[in-house]
């Protein structure tokens, strides 16, 4: 019971207290990007997910090792890049030569791989001391939070292109950061940080 | 050699305005939404992402341009990581204050869109020259955007500048989360676009995505994958051959446009409904011409009948008489024709007509 909590507090913090996306920042250009094209959504969360997850529970296992638990920053950094390197290798061969996908389906494998979301969720775990099954909420908590930040913005902006009173000046992607900005910072509002104003 | 440096400066001015990666291609958005929160902060992210940005890009202009693109990516983040650590080392000792404050971003950098997009796009096609030539305009703006965005949150935000009080009254803390950042760069997006279009008005602005292909939602293509697209049988391709499907799919308009078009497709529809070829004053005179002498017709069909009625009567009412004077129907046929006013004829042919019903 108390490893579902875990998993589960987990995952909430990372979609929704503390949405990585828009509270956080990590892998907004993608959401918006995707926002905007959202066929490929589908495909490209589950990769996402994949990748957050085990990159996240593979890094957890290796803080255990107190060499790297004492490293700095950026040797985690090289670590978390090399831990995803891998994964995405071993995946590619997999998916390339055991499923024989597409191409498009490995392009968007690159994509999912590498990015600042991805790479984000072990950081955040070894700067919280995540345990592994809080790792793994973590990682399929933002991979959820990738799902509702991309909904979320693209109903916002086909509300925006179908809207013929928003000033020249405005139209395009002015208008799609003013609305992700507002709800970014209904998520922050979720955080419960206070501004200060 | 001038008309070298005109295509730079081009290019750069382009980088720093209507391409900027940040304001108008949405590349590279979390870091500056993120990290740029002060002067100091907004100076390691624009020299760690210029640097990185320059020499990746021309290692995989010189160097990556035969590996396969899936490589490529590993590639690119890798060198990123690698090229990281020194300038992470470098800046720990000038500022560390601000170093450690940037938090995980700095090292996040590594994988920031902005490099792989522009060696896939740019670099890994193009010469030596023109991909250093993009590497610069692009990373000046977006080194541009996030000095100003820097600068601006913490004038706004904290108070200061480079650190320094600037004794302001108001202090809007909001400014230094990340929604703050994102509606800035918003403003900033509007302000660029407003001065490009009162510069020239006619031309189209280049935006990061086109808006039509926001319409589609995913909602919507799960449905028509659901309920159209959806052929385990091979029944659609059996009755429609798949290249003419292909030509019919593109000449489709965008969702967006076939909305706009509804109305008028309508209102063509119309006049095809009714399958008449159309009619002009000539023809619907002949037709009224043609139905008013069918009526006269049959008013005169009507006449001969109540003649032929009284005849019989007449016959009726006297046939004793008839036999002994064989003329009077003649005679009495006149008055009725006389009364009548028409033609002999007609009364030959009332007698014609009698003669063959009895």
């Amino acid at each position: 019971m108390s490893i579902l909590g875990s998993l589960l507090s987990a995952a909430l913090y990372a979609c929704l207290f503390q949405n990585l996306i828009f509270s956080g920042g990590y892998g907004m250009d993608e959401a918006i990007r995707m926002a905007a094209k959202p066929r490929q959504l589908f495909p490209l969360t589950i990769f996402i997910v994949y990748f957050s997850t085990l990159s996240s529970v593979v890094c957890v296992l290796l803080e255990q090792i107190a060499a790297v638990r004492a490293s700095g920053v950026m040797w985690h950094a090289l670590l978390f890049v090399g831990v995803s390197a891998v994964l995405y290798l071993a995946t590619l061969l997999v998916v390339r030569f055991g499923f024989r996908a597409q191409p498009r389906t490995v392009r968007r494998l690159g994509v999912a791989a590498f990015n600042t979301l991805v790479l984000a969720v072990p950081f955040i775990n070894y700067r919280a001391a995540f345990g592994v099954f809080e790792a793994i909420g973590a990682g399929l908590g933002a991979g959820v939070s990738f799902v509702v930040a991309v909904l979320l913005t693209n109903f916002g902006l086909r509300a925006l292109a179908k809207n013929e009173r928003i000033p020249g000046a405005f139209r395009g992607t002015p208008a799609a950061f003013c609305y992700v900005s507002i709800l970014a910072l209904a998520f922050t509002g979720l955080s419960g940080g206070g501004m200060g104003v | 050699m001038r008309e070298g440096f005109k295509t730079f400066f081009r290019s750069l001015s382009a980088g720093l305005t209507m391409q900027n990666p940040v304001l108008f291609e949405a590349i590279g958005l979390a870091p500056v939404a993120a990290m740029a929160v002060s002067l100091k902060s907004a100076i390691i992210l624009a020299v760690v992402s210029c640097v990185e940005l320059l020499f990746i890009e021309l290692f995989a202009c010189l160097a990556l341009k035969r590996v396969k693109s899936h490589f490529r990516v590993l590639l690119y983040a890798v060198l990123g990581v690698l090229l990281n650590i020194p300038v992470f080392l470098l800046f720990e000792r000038i500022a560390p204050n601000e170093t450690q404050n940037a938090g995980i971003f700095v090292p996040l950098l590594a994988v920031n869109s902005l490099i792989v997009l522009h060696c896939e796009r740019f670099a890994v096609k193009n010469t030596l020259a023109a991909t250093a030539a993009d590497a610069v305009s692009a990373g000046v703006g977006y080194a541009a955007v996030s000095l100003l965005v820097g600068v601006l949150r913490e004038v706004l935000g904290s108070g200061t500048l480079y650190s320094r009080d600037l004794g302001l009254p108001v202090q809007l803390p909001g400014f230094l989360y990340p929604f703050g950042g994102l509606l800035l760069l918003g403003f900033l997006a509007a302000a660029v676009q407003a001065c490009a279009r009162s510069r020239k008005p006619d031309e189209p602005v280049e935006q990061a995505f086109d808006m039509r292909e926001v319409s589609e939602s995913h909602v919507g293509s799960l449905r028509s994958l659901l309920h159209t697209e959806f052929d385990p049988y091979g029944e659609a391709d059996a009755a429609q051959p798949p290249q003419a499907d292909k030509e019919k799919r593109e000449k489709r308009p965008p969702r967006a446009d076939r909305t706009k078009r509804k109305k008028p497709a309508k209102k063509a529809q119309k006049p095809a409904r009714s399958a008449k070829p159309p009619e002009d004053a000539g023809e619907r005179a002949l037709r009224r011409a043609a139905r008013a002498a069918q009526a006269d017709y049959a008013a005169e069909f009507d006449e001969i009948l109540s003649e032929l009625d009284r005849y019989r009567e007449t016959y009726e009412k006297a046939p004793s008489e008839t036999a002994a004077e064989p003329d009077a129907p003649e005679t009495a046929a006149e008055p009725g024709a006389q009364a009548t006013g028409d033609a002999p004829e007609a009364a030959d042919g009332s007698k014609e007509k009698g003669g063959d019903e009895a």
